[in-house]
Parts: C-alpha cells; structure tokens; sequence
C-alpha cells in the first residue's frame, strides 16, 4: 500500500487522541468514583439506579416516621402501663373495703380518698401529651380527650403513619377503647375510608367520623347500683344495640372507679363488692390495650428492621450498578498509559522519518 | 540521419520537460496539507521520430497533459459517508446537551424533586398539627413545579439554540454554493480548450464533501465541466453559474415543529416566493439538527407535559376530598392545568396555599387536627401504577424517559463515533491514492534533477561536436 505522509500524521494524531481520550476517560471514573456518569453510560443501569433510588428515598422517610412512632408508642405504652399499677392499686383498695370484718365507714372514706386521687391521676394518664398532642384523643389530638367529670371528648380516628411501601400502622390508641370500652380489636367496619390507600377511598362518607360512640357516660345511660342487687343483669347492661347489631362493649374505667367511689362514700359494701368486678375487667381491658401497643412496637421494629436490610440492600445494588471498580480502573489507566506512551513514542519517529535526511 | 541541430534541440526541450517536472513536483509538495489535495504529475509523452527509410531516430520528449490522480468512486462514497456523518454529529452534539438536562447520576433532578414531594407528605402524617411540616409540603411542591419548569425551559432553550446553529449552517451553505458556481465557471473556461483543471476540481470536490456533511444533496455533472448541485429533492442552490439561496426564519407551527422554531426556506432567484424545505432535509448535520429538535426534544417536551399535567391532576384530585385546618373542604393543591400542552411550564402550587399553608388539606374528616388519611393517600399516589394503562408509577413513567434517552443518546453517539471511524479509513484510503509522499516527490525531483543535469550535458556536447567540426578547417 501506498503511504502518503497526511496517512503518517494523520493516524498519528487519531491515535493520540484516542489513547488520551481513553485515559480522561478512565481518569474521570476515577475521580468520581463512578462508572455511570450519564445515562448513556449505561442506560439499564441507570435506570435501574433511578428506580432505586426513589426507593431509597422513600425508606428513609418510612425509617423516619417509624423512629416518630416508636417514641409515641413507647409513651403510650408507660401511660397504660401506669395506669395497669394504679387499676392494681384499686383493686387492692376494693377488695380491702369490700370485706366488712376488717372495713368500716372511716377507713371507706379514707380509701375513697385516695380513689379520688387515683381518679384524678388516671385523668391525667388519659390526657397525657406526646409533644403538644394528645395521646388518647384519637384525631382530636388538639384538645383534652377527656374532661373532669370523665366524659370522652376525641374521637375513634387512627393516627396512621406509612411504615413501608403501601403498608401503614396506627400508632395510636384512642381512649375511648382504653377507658370507655369501645370495642377494642373492631376495626369499625370494613370501610377503606379509615385506612384509605386510594382517592376512591376516600368517596366512601364514612371517611367524615362519626362522633366516637362513647357509651354510659356517667350519668346518662348508666345504671349507678348504689342500692342492693342490680337491677340489670351487668353482662346485659354491657351489650347495647348499634343499628340493630349487639356490640360487646367493654368497660368504663372511669365510671367503675366513680361506682367505687360511691360505694365507699356511702359505706354500701354490695357495691364496693360489684365494683370489684368492674375494676378487674377494667384493669384487664387497659392490659389489653397495653399488649396491642406492644404487638405495634414489635411490628414497627420489625419493620425497622426490614427497611434498614433493604437499604442496605438497594444500597448495594445501586453501587454495584453504577460505582467505578477501583482495581479495574487503576489497571486501566495503567494501560492506557503505556499505550499513550507508545503512541507517542512510535508517532514521534515515524513522522521524523524522511528520506530527504539522508540526501545529504 | 542525424543532426546536431537537433540533438541540440532535444536537449533543450529535455531540460524545459525537467523543469516542468520539477515544478509540479513543487506544486505537490506545497500542497502537501492541502485539505482535498490530489497529488498531480506530468504525463511526458515521446515525440514523433523522424527518419528516412528504415532509421527513425527518436526526437525526445514533450510533456502531455498534467493530471490529478484522484478515483472518482471513492470520492463519491466519502461524500455519501460524510452525509451520514453530518447527520450523527448534527445529532450527537445536542443529544448530548438533552441528556444532561435528565442527568440525575450527580446532580437533584425531577425525579428526586419529586421523591421529596411525596415524602413531605408522608412526614406531614406524622405530625399533621405542626406548622413546620406544613411549610416543608409547600416548600418541597414548590420545588417540583419550579424543576418541571427548568426542565422545560432548558429544552426549550436547546431547541433556540439548534435554530441558531441552523441560521449559521445555512450561512455557510449559501457561501460554498456560491463559490462552487464561480469554480464552475473556471473549470468550464480552462477544460472547454482542453486543459485539465486540477486544482479548481480538487477544490469543488471538497467543497461538495463540505456541503453533503451539512446537508443531504445530489450532484450532476454536465459535459462542459459544470455541476448542478440540488439540496434536499428540489432546491437547485448550484446550476451552472447560478447559485440559489436557503434561509432559516421563524415560522408557525406544522407537522412535528413548533411554533417559532425555523424552517429552512430556499428562494432559486429574487423574483420567487420562498419556499419550505425543511421536510425533504433528511441528512447531514441539518438533518440531524432537525430530528432532534422536531421529534426528539419535542418528544421529551410531550411526555414532561402529560407527568406534569397527571401529577398535578392526581394530586388535586385526593386534595379536594380533604380538610384543612380551618376545617374547610380542599382546594386544588396545584392550581388546576386545563390541557395537557404546556403543563409542565403551568405547573404551580395554589397561591393560597402558598400564602397559607394552614390550607394543606390532609384529613379526611373536619375538626380532626391529627388526621392526616389524605396525606398518606397522596403520598402514596408515588407507588400507585396510575399511568400508561395503569401499568407505572408516576416514577416509573419519568424513567422510562430518561432510560429512553439514554439508549438513544447511546445509539446517536456510537453511530457517530462508528460512522467517524468509517469515514476515516476510506480518507485513508483517498490519501493512499492521492495524497503526497515526500520520499516519492525526492525521488522524483532528483530523476528530474538528474535528467536535468544529462540533458544540459547533452547540449554541451553537440556544442563540442559543433567544434569539432568547425576546427576540421583550421
């Protein structure tokens, strides 16, 4: 083949410029550590970077708002555990007074003093705030759930948070199942509106709350047995009807330890004797309460868990994807070097190779 | 019978071929980096003999005619691959620009924008009372509608830029047409007596390559020399002595260009109307200029607008069905978008809530400071497969057009660097036929020399032969 001297100079200089451009390639890498710089780099990868990354993102918002329910949770819990010593508390008070050997009416009124002060710091249990928010309020976290004379003022709502993708965990227990025996494992239905994934979801009316139904307020619907036997069977007196449907409502914490209260005051040892049920069931349905916040605790250090292994995990597959292998690229420039190096080399003698230096 | 007349004639003539020899072997070597060059070299022919009866007796040599070495096919093809090369590069170069507008390896991009908007949201339901949250949802939407609108704006400004870069291509072509009619008139003056135009062929070969790498053409060549050149499939910028002339103007909205965006307008003369031709440009860097601000970047402008305009739609649509904090019913949380086009340039927070975001609207029922159902509903319209028939996410939707773009990007830049690489071993190919060698141009200027230096002994000694004769008197 004929050579022509622009061939000489021209290769020359494509393969200089090829080599360099390797090496800034491979020097960028590098530098930044990275292999995928931009898309086109590698269009799968990046896009599955992408995809991850949002992922990633997002876990660590879920990570944060689960750290936000621990905190609650864990209050939650000490409140209802408080409040499961003070019920024991009660109980020993009831079962002391409700023996006439060794009560009379001094020590009733001595114990109703310190009922009353029991009453005045399960009130304050009930009330308890997490920041400036309700614990027990339900969605009305803004105001006092229950008043002074122990009536419910919040509502059924579940304080969700989003603890993983599509998955969401109420973090609250709403005082009207803790203290007012709303049914506590009801989910209230099956309406979507309470835990809406979807705009659909929201369509459904039920999503506006209805006012918690709260039963026996004190005063209202509840029988107070201040004087002999009941009247009503107390099993029955706990099943109202709701829309035709019997519920099994629970206790009124507040109203059983206003009963006691009322009993002692009035040295009447037949009620002292029936609160006594009344304050176990009572206790027992707080200890309930209490188990579901520790089942949440656990669901949500689970789900810590879970994310912080799938972050790491994303984590892993995102470096994999698009991270430089540092060994590879060191190699390489290594290479590329000696290439340039030979370019060089090669080009600078070959383009000062004449014949009209040996014409001399 | 010979003469000494003659043989000193010979000589003479031998030293001129030499000196012509010599010449062009200078001319090839100063055009030894002459873009388009073909070395040149003198045809010397033998002259006619001239004898009686059966001696002929040769009477030297005389040059022929001086050539360009040069194949004509090849020419052809590196025309054709250069072309293509326009169109890669024209291509390339803003495929380039696109990409890093999408580039979200290194930098915050939409998608990330819009990442923070739903986990605003989802850190709204925690504390649905606290004001800060509150402002961090407005904060954080604000980011997404201003990023859509970046992103919209800096394709735009991509497309402004790719019409300037026609305005200047088309300047230019309009400048080699001319100067290809002026060789034209050259080459036809010198060729019609005969001659070969060498250098003025070269030239318009070059500047045919020039002209085919911004812009698809076709090339005829009459038989007086002269070529008619015509861009596109109708417009004639080069006949004969003639050149026409293209423009790039802004003009309305057709086919897949936008309003404002130019088209290239060819006028044959001043007395004819304009006339579009940007649909018939399919090649060269015109071409590829084109391509990627009609249907790439117009492309990627559509698929902003329907994200911007679905996301935006969604997200009202959950943010009516709920309460703020004054225990009103939603209101649009984006003011709403009426049509698809241009939403992602309309895309902005409702400028109450903006004003007050005690207006964010996260419960689901009224006087219920801690719900926040609504919130979680819209943060969780992120994962809700709610495009393209219901099959992605509004993310996925997002990057499928940057993963788009990437292996088109990918495609565009190894077309260019595959079709660089063809280009540059058939220019090989050409200089192995006609570029210049200096070790061939010593060579051939010492035989020249060296002929030179014979012929001039030649002369001196049919003048020594001449004296001889003249002292067989004395």
């Amino acid at each position: 083949m004929r050579v022509a001297d622009k061939m000489n100079y021209g290769q020359s200089l494509k393969n200089i410029n090829q080599s360099r451009s390797e090496m800034a390639a491979s020097q960028n890498q590098l530098a930044t550590m990275k292999r995928v710089t931009k898309p086109s780099d590698d269009p799968v990868a990046a896009t599955r970077t992408l995809g991850a990354r949002t992922e990633l993102h997002a876990m660590d918002q879920f990570m944060r708002n689960i750290q936000g329910a621990q905190s609650f949770v864990q209050l939650t819990d000490q409140s209802l555990g408080e409040a499961t010593d003070l019920m024991v508390r009660l109980k020993e008070l009831a079962i002391q007074e409700a023996n006439e050997a060794s009560a009379n009416e001094t020590t009733r009124k001595a114990v109703a003093t310190e009922a009353k002060q029991i009453y005045e710091e399960l009130l304050t249990i009930a009330n308890r705030q997490f920041g400036d928010r309700y614990l027990f309020g339900g969605y009305k976290t803004k105001s006092k759930p229950v008043n002074e004379v122990g009536a419910y003022q919040g509502d059924e709502g579940e304080l969700r948070v989003e603890i993983g993708k599509n998955t969401t965990l109420a973090m609250n227990i709403p005082a009207s199942r803790v203290f007012f025996g709303s049914v506590l494992n009801s989910n209230r239905g099956d309406s979507k509106a309470l835990d809406p994934r979807v705009v659909e979801d929201l369509y459904d009316p039920a999503r506006i709350d209805k006012p918690a139904q709260v039963p026996k307020q004190f005063g209202e619907d509840e029988n107070i047995q201040i004087r002999g036997p009941a009247a009503i069977d107390a099993a029955e007196a706990k099943q109202i009807a709701d829309d035709g449907k019997k519920i099994v409502q629970g206790e009124n914490v507040f109203n059983s330890l206003k009963t006691f209260i009322v009993g002692l005051e009035t040295n009447e040892t037949s009620v002292i004797q029936d609160s006594i049920t009344r304050l176990d069931d009572s206790m027992n349905q707080i200890i309930t309460a209490r188990s579901q916040v520790g089942a949440r605790a656990r669901m949500l250090d689970n789900a810590m868990a879970s994310l912080q292994k799938q972050t790491v995990d994303s984590k892993g597959m995102i470096s994999e994807l698009e991270d430089a292998d540092v060994f590879k690229v060191a190699s390489d420039i290594t290479q590329h070097e000696s290439a340039l190096k030979a370019t060089l080399d090669t080009s600078g003698h070959l383009v000062r190779l004449s014949l009209l230096d040996f014409l001399r | 019978m010979a003469k000494i007349n003659a043989i000193m004639d010979i000589g003479k003539r031998a030293m001129m071929n030499s000196q012509t020899g010599i010449q062009t072997v200078s001319h090839n070597i100063a055009n030894k980096s002459t873009e388009g060059y073909s070395r040149q070299r003198v045809e010397m022919k033998a002259n006619e003999p001239i004898g009686l009866g059966k001696t002929r007796v040769g009477m030297g040599a005389r040059p022929g005619d001086v050539t360009r070495t040069t194949n004509e096919f090849l020419e052809k093809q590196i025309a054709n691959e250069q072309t293509k090369l326009g169109f890669s590069k024209g291509e390339a170069d803003y495929m380039m620009r696109v990409e890093q507008i999408f580039n979200e390896q290194i930098n915050k991009g939409l998608n990330q924008f819009m990442g923070d908007f739903f986990n605003s949201f989802r850190e709204f339901a925690n504390q649905p009372e606290s004001t800060s949250n509150r402002a961090l949802v407005k904060e954080t939407a604000e980011h997404v509608g201003k990023d859509f609108t970046r992103v919209n704006k800096q394709l735009k400004d991509i497309q402004s830029e790719m019409d300037f870069q026609l305005q200047v291509e088309v300047e230019s072509i309009n400048r080699i047409a001319a100067e290809i009619a002026d060789i034209n008139k050259n080459i036809q003056t010198v060729e019609m007596s005969g001659g070969h135009s060498n250098d003025e062929r070269d030239r318009r070969d070059l500047l045919l390559k020039e002209l085919g790498e911004k812009i698809n053409i076709r090339v005829g060549e009459g038989k007086d020399g002269r070529i008619t050149v015509t861009a596109g499939d109708t417009a004639l910028i080069v006949s004969g002595f003639e050149s026409g002339r293209l423009e790039a103007v802004p003009t309305a909205a057709k086919d897949r260009k936008r309003e404002g965006n130019f088209d290239i307008m060819f006028t044959s003369n001043k007395y004819d109307q304009p006339v579009a031709i940007t649909r018939q440009i399919r090649e060269g860097t015109l071409g590829g200029v084109i391509n990627v601000r009609d249907n790439v970047v117009n492309n990627l402008r559509e698929k902003l607008d329907q994200l911007a305009h679905h996301f935006s739609k969604s997200v009202n649509e959950v943010h009516r069905m709920g309460f703020n904090l004054y225990n009103e019913q939603g209101l649009d949380f984006f003011e709403p978008i009426g049509q698809v086009e241009g939403a992602s340039e309309a895309i902005r927070v409702n400028s109450e809530i903006m004003d007050d975001p005690a207006k964010i609207a996260g419960a689901a029922s009224a006087k219920s400071p801690g719900d926040s159902r609504v919130a979680l509903v819209i943060a969780n319209l992120q994962f809700a497969p709610s495009m393209g028939n219901n099959m992605s996410t509004m993310a996925d939707f997002y990057n499928g057009i940057v993963g788009e773009l990437a292996v088109s990007t990918k495609k565009t830049n190894s077309a260019f660097e595959h079709q660089a690489a063809v280009l540059d071993q058939l220019k090989n190919i050409r200089e192995s036929i006609s570029g210049v060698s200096l070790d061939e141009e010593a060579v051939k200027m010492i035989e020249y020399q060296r002929a030179f230096e014979a012929s001039a002994k030649v002369i001196k000694t049919a003048d020594e032969m001449f004296q001889t004769i003249l002292n067989l008197k004395s």
